[in-house]
């Protein structure tokens, strides 16, 4: 990686942004807190006055993130996100880990389907047919979420 | 789509939509039990989904990051 700090051993976020950015000065705060609950450094690389560590680091947008495990990249957080997945993304570069996509949680597909299940058996006991074919649907919505994860 | 939903909200919202579907379509029937199945239909579905688009009109969000 280009000399922007990113040299430093173990984790570190290279945050792209700009002054004029409306984005980037509301994403502020919560990368601050971010880095300092996670406690994983970060560095600030001001765009128009860095054009060529910016070009060399294939930003094309601003807010960038850019997680760094001793000097290599591990993954990019490009535009405005929740204070979750910013969290997250900071959680993740502290551990060394490759950031992949969000998956769908354990959580949403375990809720998707047991209010399918609920409503299945719940429309079957009271032998209504919208509310057991509603189930079916949203149980078969959990399944494949579940399945894809 | 974003997330905007805690998991307390989403458990709630998911109740509420069954408890709804259910009297609408189950208990009430006729064209007031569809309509109330129908509203119902709504806190079930972003419930499940995790993300309120009323939450996001107006910048609200239920979760909290993790500490």
């Amino acid at each position: 990686m280009p000399a922007t700090g990113a040299e430093q051993v173990g984790p570190l976020v290279i945050r792209a942004w700009a002054p004029w950015c409306g984005v980037c000065r509301t994403m502020a705060p919560v990368v601050e807190k971010a880095a300092a609950t996670t406690g994983v450094s970060v560095v600030d690389l001001l765009v128009d006055d860095a054009n060529t560590v910016a070009s060399d680091l294939r930003i094309t947008s601003i807010p960038t993130l850019i997680a760094s495990f001793d000097g290599i990249e591990t993954g990019r957080l490009i535009g405005a996100h929740s204070e979750e997945s910013i969290y997250n993304f900071f959680a993740t570069t502290r551990d060394g880990e490759r950031q992949t996509r969000a998956r769908v949680s354990a959580v949403t597909w375990t809720l998707r389907l047991a209010a399918g299940g609920a409503l299945i058996v719940i429309g079957t006991t009271l032998a209504s047919t919208p509310v057991w074919i509603i189930g079916a649907l949203i149980a078969s919505w959990g399944a494949i979420s579940g399945l894809l994860r | 789509m974003k997330k905007n939903e805690g998991n307390t909200d989403r458990i709630l919202r998911v109740i509420l939509g069954i408890a709804l579907l259910v009297i609408g379509f189950a208990v009430m029937g006729g064209t007031a039990g569809v309509i109330v199945g129908l509203v119902g239909l709504v806190p079930l579905l972003t419930g499940l989904a995790g993300s309120c688009p009323v939450y996001s009109l107006l910048g609200l969000s239920s979760t909290k990051a993790a500490s």
